[in-house]
């Protein structure tokens, strides 16, 4: 059997913030396989997005090792994860995180921009990501021109354009309202079956489970599985 | 690379372009600092260069020089010279300087002063016949050549340079009226080709015969100069070195290079303190870039983070920022190289003309430049923005992908380890700027003093952040009952770093501003009350031409009878004013009526009487130095001074420094007959004239412009001072010009700053317009902080600024110069400046506070 | 630099295209009373002037050497010289030429000087014979006997001084006090000559200290606009015969080939009674060429001179071609001035003689501008 897509061995991280130290995760162990779709539940605070953003390549831990496609990417430099988050990683956030002064097909090709791919093969691949969920007359808008689901939209396009292999969304309908929130859910859910790619979802809303092949839970900085 | 520029193209260039105000305001600022580095550099570069080349012009060919100072050499010297095996050439040469005017054929009588109507230019009295060896010229007419011999044997004719011509309009056949020893009519003879020397000094150049010379300048047997050309192959300086041997004592033979080199170092002093000047827009302008970028870099943390998330590196951050910083510095020093073009222009009629009133006489008119100084001004431009620009581009990749995703922005929390850090880095940088001053002191060279001012400049940008910090909490324990003031202060304490910085330029302009009028203040009030006290005659009396600087006219000394004879005059004093050659250099040595000055007059000494020490100088035959003589060579009272003079070499003790004004470096000043008897000059170089109690000084004046020959100027003392204390505010014109440029450029980083402050704190400002506070408030409580950040600023500016003159008074002016200056602060005018600056903060944020204020509510409120 | 200043200086001379000054040079006009010594100094009002000596001079083998040594004076301005401190003032130029011919080996030397006067180095005084060029000198010496003369000249490689004693009183060439040179007022100098002078005194040449003796000739001239725009030069001979008498011939030559009408003569008898000659009473004709090749010029050499009315009849010979001079340092004009010696070719007695021959105008630059 080909080795899990992510791995955490006995991770921990901590901030200082203040005076004062957060255990943000205690001695995580996690095993992702490629093709799950994982939701992970848990209170604000309890150090959700720190497991995402230690998977993605965006933070290092504390102690513990992470592993990406079997290759340890805890003690990688900022090149070396960079280049993961290029290639890899797909993010999708609460809070869009859009480029205001781009436009939707813009902010699509953005990760194919900084692949340095060619004009014609980004026009090609941006279209069909903007196809797929479904916004291809959108294509000269501004963010501010859309609506919240439209936006989610946008950023999961740009999330799935480069065919990544890890899908790391973070409350991705927490500023939604649920009519969209479920158009959005249901884009992931159908992208991710056509596609294969793993999904990891922070959320402390219900809807998502729904569509999860795996759930796990944080608690203060502790990983359960099965919630 | 490419992926760099299209981020650019799509990210920063479309923020800019939807705030073009502060783009506009960042490129100003920049543009103002490369502009003003530029015109100063050009200017000087241009004054420079044109004094050097009228040097070489008119020396040409010459390869050494035989002169004496203003008594000349004498002309036998020219056939010893000849003589010389090693010497192909020797020539004769005059050179003065004379007013011309254009005279009508009738010869209408000029007014007494009128001479300073016409041009001041260069005379020089040449064998016409042999000169061609040594300077090139040519004349333009065709038809005066056929006659040239003929032309040039005419006692009466003169050949003037194109640029005389075109100044005073005439031509071939035309008179023009002289201005020298005395006032004589010539016929112009030909007109000078402007080529090679007659180019020079904007083509301000006459030339005559050498006999019609020694006529015109009553310089008969005597030369100014002896020019020669050696035989080829000949070792100069072994030349040199047998020639001065048997010169007479006084006379010196030298390159004529070195000829100038008195006049290019303090032209080069001069020049530097300008230099200096214009880098403080310079430097001024990097705050503003900064300020610009840092706010820039804070408010697009989250694009930042979303790029980081996207997989860009930190070094790709750096570069992205750093690569718009430089677009800004590119833009910037486009607009600033234009602009610093035009005002070079401005600066160099400043430039040239305190040059022609302080040291040489000098004509120059248009700036020269070149792609060279076109790459100075963009390497200035683009080096200052990469600099300043790329600790926030720096800052920008530090911050971890995390952050920006996570965080809103809190309060920036500063360390109170960090503030302790800064204000002892900054006490610690004080004392060694004080160290430094000593040293200077000690060394006697003012370069420690200049960098003592770099220091003190550096402690000031590193208390401005303790600065903001404690103005912030102690307004708000104060006034922090008003919610206007409390805002405000809360304000300036939410962005303590950028406030800083904001902070440290307008202080450091405002320094700059404050120490630069103490410091002119101070030397006017020295100035006026030395004019007071030691100018005391009623009238003074000079050729006119004297007021050239670099004449060497004189009169005879019967204008001392003729005046003495003038009802109403009591006492007369005739002073006499040469170059001498000395220990390398070149000293003026002075003549004046010791016991008329006793008596009647008055010179400050250092220590001592003036009557006591003028009346043993007299009786004794020694000498009374300027300070700046003292200083310059390290003189002091008892000290002998070994002068050279016609007949040997004559020792003479210095009886007495006193302070005097009115020339840098130096006076030796003897008793007039003392300098007669041994330097065998009977001649006067202007006359100072007493009074008795009754005279009507009206009547005297009148009695005096009769007896008086027309050449001769007459000032009265009122007339005196107030033409020294023009001098005086035309040579600090460009200087304060200067300081207010930089003061502007600070202002706009006020604005910028504000608008940048304002737009993080949108949120907060719709909160707070939620809760009820009207648009008024929101504009008060931002121009408040405005209005703090400004009074701030000028306390702290007038703290290092009251430091920084002190160094500028008692140090560099000091040793650059040589002049003691009191310290002397100006409560009055310098409230007022500073009353400006604070006002004007607060005008630079009217607008974003109103526009603040005007935001919409929901606007305001709504997310991101 | 010399030669631009030649140029200038031969252009000044033309004077046909100058405006005319509000004062004007003096005329030679008949009638000029002459007054010895003080004729024998410079005369201000006139705008050219020389002194010119040569001779025949022998060392005590014998070896011949001719010289030549001539004072110019030009004036820059008429009118009355202003008085004036200043030792530079400008107001004649001052040129001197100088020559020897070593006659055995026919080498010729010159040398030339210029000056503007400054400081007393060159000048001429009114007063009488005394005018100097720097260390070339021409002065009366009472030393000798009444107007007796000292000349002396120095340049690399030849250093001339003689003592001339006249052996006969001057003689004033012309009619009615005047050498007329073309027809016209002014057209003309004042001109006299010692025709025979007895020298001696001491050459030095390339090295070598001589002790010489011979005759030697002195011409003083001065005058203003001599010249017409239509002569280019003069061909001039001065004689000195066995028998004690003297000749002087001039032609003046016009740019068509002719010879001037007005071009004369004097013959001074051995007691020194002198008579003019007109044109038609003499012949001075060329009979051979020389071409020199510095100047391109072609010189007639060897002559036929007769004076019919006094029984001469004389063949002339250079003592050698080559004796061209260039001067583009000094007065820029280039003619042949030579050393030649005479015999009789018929009638009873057999005559010899030594004298000078010169000739200008010939070079295509170079014409003198008198």
């Amino acid at each position: 059997m080909a080795h899990p897509l992510v791995e955490l061995k006995e991770v921990s991280k901590t901030y200082a913030a203040g005076d004062m130290r957060i255990h943000a995760l205690r001695d995580v162990s996690f095993q992702a396989e490629q093709g799950e779709f994982i939701t992970v539940s848990g209170p604000s605070g309890s150090g959700k997005s720190t497991f995402l953003h230690l998977m993605g390549a965006v933070d290092a831990p504390t102690s513990g090792e992470v592993f990406l496609g079997g290759l340890e990417i805890s003690r990688l430099s900022d090149e070396g994860l960079s280049e993961i988050r290029r290639k890899e990683v797909g993010f999708i956030h609460q809070f869009f995180h859009l480029m205001p002064t781009m436009t939707v097909y813009e902010n699509v090709a953005l990760p194919l921009l900084l692949q340095g791919r060619k004009r014609a093969e980004i026009k090609e691949m941006a279209e069909n990501a903007l196809a797929r969920v479904g916004l291809s007359n959108r294509m000269r808008s501004f963010p501010r021109q859309l609506s919240g689901g439209e936006m989610q939209r946008v950023a999961v396009a740009r999330a799935i354009i480069h065919k990544p292999r890890l899908i790391l969304a973070d409350e991705p309908t927490g500023n939604l309202d649920s009519g969209n929130s479920q158009n959005v859910l249901e884009l992931v859910a159908e992208l991710h079956k056509e596609d294969g790619f793993t999904v990891v979802m922070a959320t402390h809303d219900q809807m998502p489970l729904r569509y999860a092949t795996r759930r796990v839970g944080i608690t203060d900085g502790r990983l359960e599985e099965g919630c | 690379m490419g992926v760099t520029f299209s981020l650019l193209r799509l990210l920063a260039w479309r923020r800019l372009k939807e705030e073009p105000f502060r783009l506009a305001l960042t490129l100003v600022g920049v543009a103002l600092g490369v502009a003003v580095f530029i015109a100063v550099k050009m200017a000087n570069e241009t004054s420079t260069r044109a004094f050097e080349n009228s040097l070489v012009a008119i020396s040409g060919k010459t390869q050494l020089e035989v002169s004496a100072g203003g008594l000349g050499v004498d002309e036998n010297l020219i056939l010893k010279l000849r003589a010389m095996r090693e010497l192909k050439r020797a020539a004769p040469v005059i050179q003065q300087h004379v007013w011309i005017r254009g005279a009508g054929g009738s010869g209408a009588r000029w007014r007494r002063g009128a001479a300073s109507q016409g041009s001041a230019v260069l005379a020089l009295g040449l064998d016409l016949l042999g000169d061609n060896d040594f300077r090139g010229y040519e004349f333009e007419n065709k038809y005066a050549r056929e006659e040239i011999l003929s032309r040039i044997a005419d006692p009466q004719g003169l050949f003037i340079a194109r640029g005389v011509a075109d100044a005073l309009r005439v031509g071939v056949g035309d008179f023009v009226e002289v201005e020298a020893a005395r006032r004589m009519r010539f016929r112009v003879r030909g007109v000078l080709k402007p080529e090679g020397m007659a180019k020079s000094m904007d083509g301000r150049l006459i030339i005559m015969d050498i006999g019609v010379a020694q006529e015109v300048f009553e310089r008969f047997g005597r030369l100014d100069r002896i020019d020669l050309i050696l035989e080829d192959g000949g070792e100069i300086e072994s030349i040199r070195e047998k020639i001065q041997k048997f010169l007479p004592p006084g006379a010196i033979v030298e390159r004529p290079a070195r000829r100038g080199r008195d006049v290019e170092k303090m032209l080069a002093s001069f020049q530097l303190n300008l230099t200096v000047l214009s880098v403080i827009a310079l430097l001024v302008g990097c705050f503003l870039i900064y300020n610009t970028m840092s706010a820039s870099v804070l408010r697009r943390r989250g694009e930042i983070a979303t790029l980081r998330s996207l997989g860009v590196t930190s070094k790709g951050i750096v570069s992205l920022y750093g690569a718009e910083a430089l677009c800004i510095g590119l833009a910037g020093s486009c607009l600033g190289v234009a602009m610093g073009v035009f005002m070079a222009q401005g600066a160099l009629s400043f430039i040239s003309q305190t040059i022609r009133n302080l040291y040489a006489f000098l004509e120059v008119r248009h700036v020269l430049f070149g792609p060279r100084e076109l790459l100075w001004g963009f390497g200035v431009g683009l080096g200052v923005s990469l600099v300043s620009g790329i600790f926030p581009a720096i800052a920008a990749s530090r911050q971890s992908p995390r952050q920006g995703i996570v965080e809103r922005q809190g309060k920036v929390e500063v360390r109170p380890a960090a503030i302790a850090a800064l204000v002892s880095g900054a006490l610690l940088i004080a004392c060694l700027a004080y160290w430094l001053n000593l040293q200077a002191l000690a060394g006697g060279t003012p370069w420690p003093g200049y960098l003592s001012a770099a220091a003190v400049i550096l402690a000031t940008a590193l208390f401005s952040l303790p600065v903001v910090l404690c103005g912030s909490a102690i307004v708000r324990r104060t006034l922090g009952g008003a919610l206007s003031a409390w805002l405000a202060a809360h304000g300036l304490g939410r962005h303590p770093h950028r406030n800083a910085v904001t902070l440290s330029s307008l202080a450091i302009a405002v320094a700059m501003l404050v120490s630069l009028i103490i410091m002119i203040e101070s030397f006017r009030a020295t100035v006026e009350v030395w004019t007071q006290q030691t100018l005391r005659a009623d009238f003074y009396a000079a050729p006119a031409s004297r007021f050239i600087k670099g004449s060497r006219a004189s009169v005879s000394e019967d204008a001392l009878k003729i005046i003495g004879g003038v009802s109403g005059v009591a006492a007369v004093d005739g002073f006499r004013a040469v170059r001498l050659p000395w220990r390398g250099a070149r000293i003026t040595l002075a003549g004046g009526d010791f016991r008329i000055v006793a008596e009647r007059g008055r010179l400050l000494f250092i220590d001592g009487d003036s009557k006591e020490t003028l009346t043993r100088a007299r009786t004794r035959g020694e000498a009374v130095v300027t300070e700046t003589f003292a200083n310059l060579y390290g003189v002091k009272k008892g000290d002998y001074l070994r002068l050279p003079a016609p007949g040997g070499e004559v020792p003479v003790r210095v009886a007495g420094v006193y302070y005097d004004y009115t020339t840098e470096g130096g006076f030796v000043v003897v008793d007039r007959a003392f300098l007669k008897k041994h330097w065998r000059d009977d001649r006067l170089s202007s006359l100072a004239i007493y009074l008795t109690e009754n005279a009507r000084s009206e009547d005297v004046r009148k009695s005096l412009e009769n007896v008086l020959d027309p050449t001769m100027v007459l000032i009265s003392n009122a007339g005196l001072k107030k033409r020294v204390s023009s001098i005086f505010d035309q040579t600090f014109a460009i200087t304060y010009a200067l300081e207010f440029i930089a003061v502007l450029v600070a202002l706009l980083g006020v604005a910028t700053s504000l608008s940048s402050n304002i737009l993080e704190r949108v949120h907060e400002i719709g909160a707070l317009r939620a809760m009820g506070l009207n648009r008024k408030g929101i504009t008060t409580a931002i121009m408040g902080e405005a209005a703090i950040l400004g009074a701030l600023s000028v306390l702290a500016g007038l703290a290092s600024g009251v430091c920084l003159a002190a160094i500028l008074i008692f140090v560099v002016n000091k040793l650059s110069f040589g002049w003691t200056i009191q310290y002397i602060f100006a409560w009055k005018g310098m409230a007022a400046y500073l009353l400006v600056v604070v006002l004007a903060s607060l005008a630079a944020s009217w607008l974003p506070a109103r526009a603040a204020a005007r935001i919409p509510i929901r606007e305001a409120l709504s997310e991101e | 630099m010399k030669k631009r200043f030649a140029l200038l200086l031969a252009v000044i001379f033309s004077l046909g295209a100058a405006p005319a000054h509000p004062e004007s040079w003096r005329q030679a006009l008949p009638g000029y009373r002459y007054q010895f010594p003080r004729d024998h100094g410079a005369h201000e009002a006139f705008r050219t002037e020389w002194w010119y000596f040569s001779g025949n001079l022998q060392d005590s083998r014998g070896d011949g050497y001719p010289f030549m040594l001539t004072f110019f004076r030009v004036g820059l301005r008429p009118g009355a010289p202003r008085k004036s401190k200043s030792r530079w003032l400008l107001r004649n130029l001052y040129f001197g030429h100088f020559s020897v011919l070593d006659a055995k080996r026919g080498r010729h030397r010159f040398s030339e000087r210029i000056s503007r006067g400054e400081l007393e180095q060159a000048g001429a005084s009114e007063a009488g014979l005394k005018v100097w060029l720097r260390d070339w000198r021409a002065e009366s010496t009472s030393e000798q006997g009444p107007a007796s003369l000292r000349i002396s000249a120095a340049a690399p490689e030849m250093k001339l001084s003689l003592d001339l004693k006249p052996a006969k009183p001057l003689v004033i060439h012309g009619e009615d006090g005047v050498s007329q040179k073309a027809p016209g007022p002014g057209r003309a100098s004042h001109y006299y000559s010692y025709t025979r002078l007895l020298a001696t005194g001491a050459l030095e040449i390339e090295g070598r200290r001589l002790d010489v003796r011979g005759t030697a000739w002195m011409d003083h001239e001065f005058g203003s606009n001599q010249l017409t725009k239509e002569q280019v030069g003069w061909d001039w001979l001065s004689l000195q015969l066995s028998d004690g008498r003297d000749l002087m011939l001039y032609l003046m030559r016009r740019k068509d080939g002719s010879v001037e009408p007005t071009s004369s003569g004097t013959l001074v008898e051995a007691d020194g009674r002198a008579a003019h000659l007109r044109l038609g009473d003499f012949k001075f004709k060329g009979v051979n060429t020389w071409k020199s090749e510095r100047s391109g010029a072609v010189y007639p050499m060897g002559w036929e001179v007769e004076v019919p009315a006094h029984g001469l009849r004389l063949r002339v010979e250079p003592y050698a071609r080559a004796q061209e001079i260039e001067s583009a340092g000094s007065t820029g004009i280039t003619y042949w001035e030579g050393g030649v010696f005479a015999e009789s070719v018929s009638g009873e007695k057999k005559l010899t003689g030594v004298g000078f021959v010169e000739m200008t105008g010939y070079a295509p630059e170079g014409r003198p501008k008198f």
